[in-house]
């Protein structure tokens, strides 16, 4: 696993990227609750917003887990960026993976209409009733994203790579010190614990 | 009175409160993808036990619950279901923490899947913190 983290500044550029961080990892179910739990401290040091930094925390585990059950290739990524342009701020996580060529057609209907819905609540609704009497796999994970985590939804597919980006306006992010950079580094170790969520 | 044996998986357990006036069932931890069959086949199991002891109600107690992946919410979207579907014996009350955001905007839908099934209640402050400060 690679994990790195910056700050950057673009004077006069059309986007500022305040942090960022890119994990490219071998797809394991054992590493989503600590790449979710990195991105909520990410959230959390960037933002200090309880409330944002627990929809972000959701939206990353159910993207970890979606490609980590999905890719077809032995690699994956996921990237989460703090940015702002012409003084809009916005909070996202992009993730990249692989899928079978023959579960393409039917990911992209349920992409786009998770895309399009005028009404996300109600879609994810419905969707736990159908799902209520079946065995079996949830189906539940990105429609939750956007009618639980309120959060907007885009995706696109180009061959067999699949990009989902999940984001969301946020306020003006507080100055980051010195402790704040220290405090993500030292939460890394944690990973390698076994990934226990502490709060 | 509960007759269920606790389980404890990595970072997550389910705990009957055996000492309770109302069956009771403590969850704590992680619900992530390593505890999603031990959930799945305990819910099945308090469900039978719930009906053979004719009780009315159960409490869940999630203080302690840090988060649940959409395939554990999808555990308690099949019980719900059968305790809908089947007469509604028992009503679920699923007891939240507010100092866990994520608690009440998960669960909701499950309360809009069956509103006469479906309880959610908060808990106390007191109780909220003495677990957040369990949880540091």
């Amino acid at each position: 696993m690679n994990a790195t983290t910056r700050e950057l500044e673009q004077a006069g550029g059309a986007k500022n990227v305040s942090l960022y961080i890119c994990l490219s990892f071998f797809p394991n179910e054992y590493l989503v609750s600590a790449i979710s739990q990195l991105v909520s401290n990410f959230c959390q040091i960037g933002l200090r917003d309880l409330d944002i930094s627990s929809r972000f925390h959701m939206a990353a585990h159910e993207l970890a887990e979606n490609i980590t059950k999905y890719s077809t290739a032995s690699r994956v990524s996921l990237e989460v960026e703090l940015a702002e342009t012409g003084g809009v701020h916005t909070l996202s996580v992009r993730t990249q993976n692989r899928a079978a060529p023959e579960r393409l057609e039917e990911l992209e209907k349920r992409l786009e209409e998770l895309k399009t819905t005028k009404d996300p609540v109600g879609l994810y609704d419905r969707m736990i009733e159908q799902s209520a009497p079946l065995e079996g796999v949830s189906g539940l994970g990105l429609a939750r994203i956007r009618a639980e985590g309120g959060l907007d939804f885009d995706y696109r597919i180009d061959g067999n790579e699949v990009t989902l980006v999940v984001q969301s306006l946020v306020p003006k992010p507080p100055p980051l010190g010195p402790d704040d950079q220290r405090h993500l580094a030292e939460s890394l170790p944690r990973w390698q614990e076994g990934g226990e969520l502490r709060r | 009175m509960l007759t269920l044996s606790a389980i404890r998986a990595n970072g997550f357990a389910l705990v009957p409160v055996l000492d309770a006036p109302t069956p009771t069932v403590k969850f704590s931890g992680n619900g992530d993808a390593e505890a999603i069959a031990a959930l799945d086949r305990f819910l099945k199991l308090l469900h039978k036990n719930l009906l053979d002891d004719k009780s009315t109600s159960v409490r869940v107690d999630l203080a302690d619950l840090y988060f649940m992946n959409s395939s554990c919410l999808k555990a308690f979207v099949s019980w719900i279901y059968k305790v809908n579907t089947t007469g509604r014996p028992y009503q679920i009350h699923l007891q939240m923490n507010p100092r866990q955001p994520w608690q009440r905007r998960s669960l909701e839908p499950l309360k809009r899947l069956a509103p006469a099934v479906v309880c959610l209640d908060d808990i106390s402050e007191a109780k909220a913190e003495a677990a957040t400060a369990a949880g540091r």
